[in-house]
């Protein structure tokens, strides 16, 4: 898996927990670098990743833990006083598990943002924009098929056909994407589940 | 992205930002007709358009039923206009029928603390907390009426 992926995949989210749990301030950083430090520290050395696929968990779980540890090493150098940073390190996991929506939220909305933009170039490249306008104006907008129909001269059956066809592709695009993430074929249902349940406990 | 009143063949603006509304319709549209009706109701709801939109359903019912009766008058009549097939599609006319059936529910509990569906509670238990946030005053009270008196029953039957 290449390096640019997993960033382009992880930081975002990383970078929430971080301000999330408040390693940003505890180590006078900003959450950004901290996660590009991290990943610069990790990321190099390709027994990293070897290592998480023996590991069983999810690979942004994977890389949360090892921000953690690679927080605590960061203290420990900081620091005059290295139990200064076991001290910080049992506080980070308390706050950490109350963050643990904020993090599953970041990544949420990171991965639709990459199978938003996958499906995009896919269509684009078939000349077949058009079709994301429609699944954008019906499931986003809430217009009708009748009424996308009209503007693209199209009856409303074809519309939804195409709107179903384009939900599928984006559907594809993050199967490919959670599969990346260690997710199996049949977990992919309960990755969207989880996904919905995480946006809604973020909205109450 | 809004292509509102741009004319085909038009070059919108890509953009790929996704907040918590938009991605709730997109999981919804990914998990098609697997998408639960109340996820798929809260993600059009919760839509930049979605409080306009139930106000327009909540318009064409403007008077509120006064009597347990009335509310089960309402939910019946939105049951029957649900079309399940439609509604799996993410219709919004179905949907629409349905914003009516789930507040017509609500507001048997809100004013009557009558329970008065035989569908899935669990579902409606889920939903009415779900929605009403992303509902106008009037009826976003009357959801968080409805769920208080929801806990309620359930401590009283503890």
């Amino acid at each position: 898996m290449a390096n640019g992926y997993i960033m382009a995949s992880y930081v975002r989210p990383l970078s929430m927990y971080c301000r999330a749990i408040g390693l940003d301030q505890s180590l006078k950083m900003d959450a950004d670098d901290i996660v590009h430090g991290f990943f610069a520290s990790r990321l190099g050395n390709c027994e990293y990743l070897t290592a998480w696929l023996g590991s069983g968990l999810r690979l942004r779980q994977w890389l949360r833990n090892g921000l953690h540890m690679y927080v605590h090493e960061t203290r420990r150098a900081n620091s005059a006083h290295p139990s200064d940073g076991n001290v910080q390190s049992e506080e980070d996991v308390e706050r950490s598990s109350a963050s643990d929506y904020e993090f599953e939220h970041g990544w949420a909305i990171a991965v639709l943002e990459l199978a938003i933009k996958s499906t995009i170039e896919s269509l684009e490249r078939r000349k077949r924009r058009d079709e994301w306008e429609m699944f954008w104006s019906h499931h986003i907008d809430g217009n009708s098929h009748a009424s996308i129909g009209e503007r693209f001269k199209l009856t409303a059956a074809q519309v939804a056909q195409r709107t179903f066809a384009v939900a599928g592709q984006l559907r594809d695009a993050l199967r490919e994407i959670l599969a990346k993430d260690g997710a199996s074929a049949i977990e992919i249902e309960l990755e969207l589940r989880a996904m919905m349940e995480v946006m809604h406990e973020l909205r109450r | 992205m809004n292509f509102g009143d741009e004319s085909r063949g038009a070059s919108p603006v890509v953009s790929t930002a996704v907040n918590p509304a938009i991605a709730m319709q997109l999981l919804s549209a990914m998990l098609g007709a697997q998408a639960h009706p109340i996820d798929r109701l809260a993600a059009h709801c919760a839509g930049s358009r979605g409080m306009e939109w139930s106000g327009e359903i909540f318009g064409q019912h403007p008077e509120l039923p006064t009597t347990l009766d009335g509310w089960i008058a309402r939910k019946s009549v939105a049951k029957a206009a649900i079309i399940e097939r439609d509604l799996h599609a993410g219709d919004p006319r179905a949907l629409g029928a349905f914003l009516v059936y789930v507040s017509a529910i609500a507001g048997a509990l809100a004013f009557h603390g009558q329970w008065i569906t035989s569908g899935s509670p669990a579902e409606i238990r889920r939903g009415l907390p779900l929605l009403g946030p992303f509902l106008e005053p009037t009826w976003s009270n009357i959801f968080a009426r409805a769920v208080e008196r929801l806990t309620q029953m359930d401590s009283e039957q503890k």
